[in-house]
């Protein structure tokens, strides 16, 4: 049996008090930042906190958070500064995690869960289906959208239930959150969720094969729209929606192949490609059954399933 | 008589047939000077002309001069079409017209200006006249007399989709196909660790007809490749089949907007010559 040493005893607790108390303090300064760069240290801070340092006050209580609570929590604070319509974080009984509640969007929550790369990161993801919407890396600075996953929500019942105004807060929002972290050296892509920036949108497929267009004549046809070809030196096609239109315009390129974008037209700069797959079904239809070669290119490479 | 005296006497006959060609070829030229684009038509053909548009049943033909401005038809083609052409997409709104690359006083007529438009035919700019593609006409009455919602390849369409909805069953079932063989092969281990067990015989029926089974299973599996290749298969005759209901509806909405029906749109067509220089000369 060992000694009992009270110096020693009242030395490991000021150890563990103090390392609480640094604790502490980065806790309240991520209540209390407005600054992006001073969250994301903040934030940064936060996830190396070893709290196993303490060797007396044990941390397995429901008090102790992981690292995606944290990360929700720093995204909460740059959504709620990126929007007017507030964001609520909610903590469900018994769960460790919080999840996000974007007030334009009354029917669906959000939370974080842990990329499985090397790298690290965390992945926004709608809770009801599953389906991500961002990936959020802080240690290599990037952010980047799910553009596959990302159509598909919106096509779910939470968000055509919301409606387009709601979608397009949302994109607004993730727009703004994205211009904050670009100002402190984020690389960020997020293909065609700005309404200001729907010209160019890059397929992820050269050289569409003609059933591809074809398929989109016939769907479009079905529901009384027309695809038609483009007019003038330009080589591709387009779909004229009352003041918007989606063209596909064909780049043929030096090496022989053709790239293909997307430019949706609109004058108010309201819609986006996402706003067209909410709420045009043959679109949607479409570009679901053809994503290997419509998609939108993203960074697929950090969307790992 | 000598060779001079031959000659004069031929001359006068020459020289009127040289007058002829001075005179017609003068003719022309005043006609697109004066940008008299009805004259221009008359001294092309002036049969055509006569008949058509001077109600001259039987009139002569000019074709002997017509003959002397054979090199520089393309020309007068080019001179001719963009009044021509214009009249036309006023007449007939939804024709688009293409100049053909070989021929340059024919254009190419199509329906439409959506994705892969058919073509309609052929437009002779120096006679205002069309030829048609052989089937789409016929194609199109026949389409018109369709009921509502029906369609020339309907039937066809139907039957593709059961085709391709049975190819897509199969396939669906392979999930359960290979989760059958996983339980088959589990029982097919566990008789073989009970080899010498207690109930030889019926352990021998078992094994029996579970290979039975997992041969079939098998059999069944291997046919995937060849299901895939066959959907592949009926979604592209599915979409050749579509696509030509989906071109032909168009075509057929485009022509009723402006037409009661599409002989009098085909009948409209044919008479662009009369229609289109009687307009210029009442003009």
């Amino acid at each position: 049996m060992d000694k009992f040493q009270i110096a020693d005893y009242s030395a490991a607790l000021k150890k563990d008090l103090t390392l609480f108390d640094r604790w502490q303090v980065l806790v309240a300064a991520l209540n209390t930042t407005t600054d992006a760069t001073e969250l994301l240290d903040i934030l940064q801070k936060i996830l190396a906190f070893d709290m196993h340092q303490a060797q007396m006050v044990r941390i397995a209580n429901d008090f102790w958070f992981p690292s995606t609570h944290w990360v929700t929590v720093a995204f909460a604070k740059l959504s709620e500064s990126a929007s007017l319509q507030p964001t609520t974080m909610m903590l469900p009984h018994g769960q460790k995690v919080a999840e996000l509640h974007f007030e334009e969007w009354p029917n669906a929550t959000f939370r974080f869960t842990k990329a499985p790369l090397a790298a690290g990161g965390y992945y926004l993801e709608e809770t009801a289906q599953n389906l991500r919407v961002l990936y959020w890396d802080f240690n290599r600075q990037r952010l980047y959208l799910d553009t596959q996953q990302f159509a598909k929500l919106v096509q779910t019942e939470a968000i055509q239930l919301a409606g387009v105004d709601a979608l397009t807060a949302f994109q607004k929002r993730l727009v703004a959150v994205a211009e904050q972290l670009m100002a402190v050296g984020f690389d960020i892509e997020m293909p065609g969720l700005d309404a200001e920036k729907q010209a160019g949108l890059v397929m992820v497929q050269k050289d569409l094969p003609a059933h591809v267009l074809d398929s989109l004549f016939v769907t479009a046809a079905k529901q009384q729209f027309v695809l038609k070809r483009m007019q003038g030196d330009t080589s591709g096609a387009e779909i004229s929606l009352g003041d918007i239109a989606i063209k596909l315009t064909q780049h043929r390129q030096e090496d022989g192949h053709s790239q293909w974008t997307y430019d949706i037209i609109d004058h108010n700069q309201i819609i986006t490609i996402y706003t067209l797959l909410q709420q045009l079904p043959f679109f949607y239809q479409w570009y679901a059954a053809q994503l290997a070669f419509v998609g939108l290119k993203d960074k697929r490479e950090v969307f790992v399933d | 008589m000598t060779n001079q005296d031959t000659q004069t006497v031929l001359q006068p006959e020459l020289i009127n047939q040289l007058d002829h060609k001075i005179l017609y070829l003068g003719q022309l030229q005043a006609a697109i000077s004066a940008n008299q684009v009805p004259a221009v038509y008359e001294l092309l053909d002036s049969k055509k002309y006569n008949e058509q548009i001077r109600q001259r049943p039987h009139a002569d033909s000019n074709e002997s001069l017509a003959v002397l401005v054979a090199d520089i038809k393309p020309a007068i083609a080019e001179f001719l079409a963009p009044e021509l052409l214009a009249y036309l997409k006023s007449t007939f709104s939804f024709l688009v017209f293409e100049q053909a690359t070989e021929q340059p006083t024919q254009y190419y007529v199509y329906l439409g200006d959506w994705w892969h438009h058919r073509q309609l035919g052929v437009l002779d700019v120096l006679d205002i006249s069309f030829t048609y593609e052989d089937n789409m006409l016929r194609e199109l009455t026949q389409a018109a007399q369709l009921s509502e919602g029906d369609s020339i390849n309907a039937l066809q369409i139907q039957e593709v989709n059961q085709i391709i909805a049975g190819l897509e069953a199969f396939l669906a079932d392979d999930t359960k196909r290979t989760l059958e063989l996983q339980v088959i092969d589990d029982q097919l281990a566990t008789l073989q660790a009970n080899k010498a067990g207690l109930f030889g015989r019926n352990d021998k029926t078992t094994r029996e007809s579970l290979e039975k089974k997992q041969a079939l299973l098998l059999a069944t599996q291997k046919r995937l490749p060849e299901v895939q290749k066959k959907l592949a298969e009926q979604q592209d005759e599915l979409l050749v089949l579509e696509k030509a209901d989906a071109l032909r509806k168009l075509e057929l909405q485009a022509i009723l907007s402006q037409f009661a029906s599409v002989a009098d749109f085909s009948t409209m067509l044919d008479k662009s010559y009369v229609a289109y220089l009687t307009r210029l000369i009442e003009g």
